[in-house]
């Protein structure tokens, strides 16, 4: 017994469609605002790359890019987050 | 390269902005995203990219004998390319765990021989890509796909990135089209895409690795350290730990897909408001369920007759469970399974009113996830001999009741939940939108327990 192939189910088929232009444009935001406000993120994840001349650079570019957020307080919305989660998680 | 981690954000960036630079080549543009999906495999260990190729050879090959063949010679070849299929997939996941079954029964007769145990580790993503290898060359054999795939489509349709390690599985009917056709630039589902994507991440960093570290791992890992309270909260926990685990995978895996221009099949569809383990398995990993219909259930004979359709039922089920790993728990989890919709259809499970069969399906599913998540048989029956101990939850925090809660919770929250999130945003740009997310990334990341824990479904 065999049954004819019916396409299943796709979850986005309802969604609104959108011009690739715009859509670079959103992409773009989000690693734009991400980075802003992830600098501590930023640094971290390079400092976990393998030892090499090339990720030392990395490290460098963004212990700079940590430093010029911080500087003007643009790290300051994670770190407090990540308190007041720390601190909601502890909770017993 | 995990989903939720800064390496993968950083990959996808390139690969979303140098694909679409290739819109206009087709071809080139497979070709690129081939590569990525072969970098991004070759992560976890390069050597396996060969196994890779070597399976999309194989299937390819099959393919095109099959189109040519006709009659008993296409069967023939079917058959072979399956059980080719089937041997890989045995040599990598099975031939240990056989072996090792062999060995214990020896032993209980007083032998001890020296077995050739071969101690590879298993393939990440193996039997998906497997699943879809049989998918292509049973479907060309049934005439599903008009003809065989080229080369470059084969390659990406096994190997691409989004769904390579955990689905949701493809079936080469829906997806070969959709890479032989150019993506349409002006149709991407973009808020849809990145709300998947961000309720994705949520569930997998906040909720289910929040739940393992601090509820279920602890619990599972020493079941007789703890009574009755804690050790059914474990078993809540886990069914929403991995609900909210697997389903995040694949819902970042759709939205992914669909920012590139491909339309993934649902998997999930709030599973834990079945009414019936057969309403479950309409809802959970629908893809793998569909495949065991199609490829396996029906071929075994399906509905057909009394007693060989109960027997259909449960060896789909029983192999369903062997599928997620060789081992005995896994073995009973689907035998479990299978008795259970076997017993379903015999009482009537829908003449219950349906708040029952809710409560009642969903306790039998939390069992059943006991022996999933148990490290072996005999912990998972140390687990449920613990019920005996009566002692209060001494693990539950206000944190994690929160969780628990607003997750089970939102399987009841309607069903196009998020089409109504993404009309209610309608009225914000898109670029707007994206600035949002690209915070609540880093907020969903500062939010998760420290560290980025391998989905649960990459086992398997």
């Amino acid at each position: 017994m065999t049954r004819r192939y019916r396409p299943p189910p796709e979850t986005v088929a309802t969604g609104r469609a959108y011009p690739l232009a715009a859509v670079k444009k959103a992409v773009l935001a989000a690693a734009l605002a991400a980075s802003l406000l992830g600098g501590e993120v930023l640094l971290t994840w390079a400092e976990s790359l393998p030892v090499h001349p090339i990720s030392d650079q990395v490290v460098a570019a963004a212990a700079f890019w940590r430093d010029a957020t911080f500087s003007v307080g643009l790290t300051k919305p994670a770190d407090l987050l990540r308190d007041q989660f720390r601190r909601l998680q502890d909770i017993h | 390269m995990l989903f939720p981690t800064l390496a993968f954000g950083l990959f996808f960036l390139l690969v979303f902005f140098a694909s679409w630079a290739l819109r206009g080549h087709n071809r080139l543009r497979i070709g690129l995203l081939v590569a990525a999906s072969y970098v991004f495999y070759g992560f976890w260990d390069w050597r396996f990219c060969f196994l890779l190729a070597g399976s999309t050879a194989l299937n390819w090959i099959a393919g095109e004998l099959v189109y040519r063949a006709e009659g008993e010679r296409r069967r023939t070849i079917v058959a072979i390319a399956v059980a080719l299929n089937l041997v890989v997939l045995g040599l990598f996941k099975y031939f240990d765990f056989f072996l090792l079954s062999l060995a214990d029964l020896l032993g209980s007769l007083g032998l001890t021989p020296s077995l050739p145990f071969l101690a590879i580790a298993v393939p990440i993503g193996l039997s998906f890509f497997t699943f879809h290898g049989i998918s292509y060359v049973v479907d060309i054999a049934r005439g599903d796909l008009d003809k065989p795939a080229k080369p470059l489509d084969m390659l990406l349709y096994i190997s691409f990135f989004p769904q390579l390690v955990a689905g949701p599985i493809l079936r080469a009917a829906h997806f070969l089209p959709q890479i032989a056709r150019a993506p349409d630039p002006s149709d991407i589902r973009a808020t849809l895409a990145l709300l998947l994507i961000l309720g994705g991440l949520f569930k997998k960093v906040v909720v289910a690795n929040s739940l393992a570290v601090d509820l279920v791992d602890p619990i599972f890992r020493e079941p007789d350290a703890y009574g009755a309270a804690d050790l059914l909260l474990a078993s809540y926990g886990y069914a929403l730990q991995i609900y909210c685990d697997f389903s995040a995978y694949t819902d970042i895996a759709i939205g992914l897909a669909a920012l590139l221009g491909y339309r993934f099949p649902q998997n999930f569809d709030q599973p834990y408001r079945a009414a019936s383990l057969r309403d479950f398995w309409r809802r959970w990993h629908m893809s793998l369920s569909s495949w065991l219909r199609d490829y396996l259930y029906i071929p075994l004979g399906g509905d057909t007759g009394n007693w060989k359709r109960y027997r259909n039922l449960f060896l789909t089920m029983l192999l369903g469970g062997l599928w997620h790993g060789a081992a005995w728990h896994f073995v009973i989890w689907g035998a479990l399974h299978g008795a259970w919709l076997i017993l379903e259809r015999l009482i009537g499970m829908d003449r219950l009113p349906r708040w029952l069969g809710v409560v009642i399906t969903f306790h039998f599913v939390c069992l059943c996830w006991i022996f999933f998540r148990a490290q072996d048989a005999g912990m998972a029956f140390e687990f449920l001999a613990g019920f005996a101990r009566w002692e209060g939850p001494s693990q539950l925090t206000p944190y994690l009741a929160f969780l628990m809660l607003g997750m089970a919770g939102a399987q009841f929250l309607p069903r196009d939940r998020v089409e109504r999130v993404e009309r209610a945003l309608a009225f914000i740009p898109l670029w707007l939108l994206g600035a949002i997310a690209g915070i609540a990334i880093l907020a969903i990341d500062r939010m998760g327990p420290d560290g980025v824990a391998p989905f649960i479904y990459f086992a398997f």
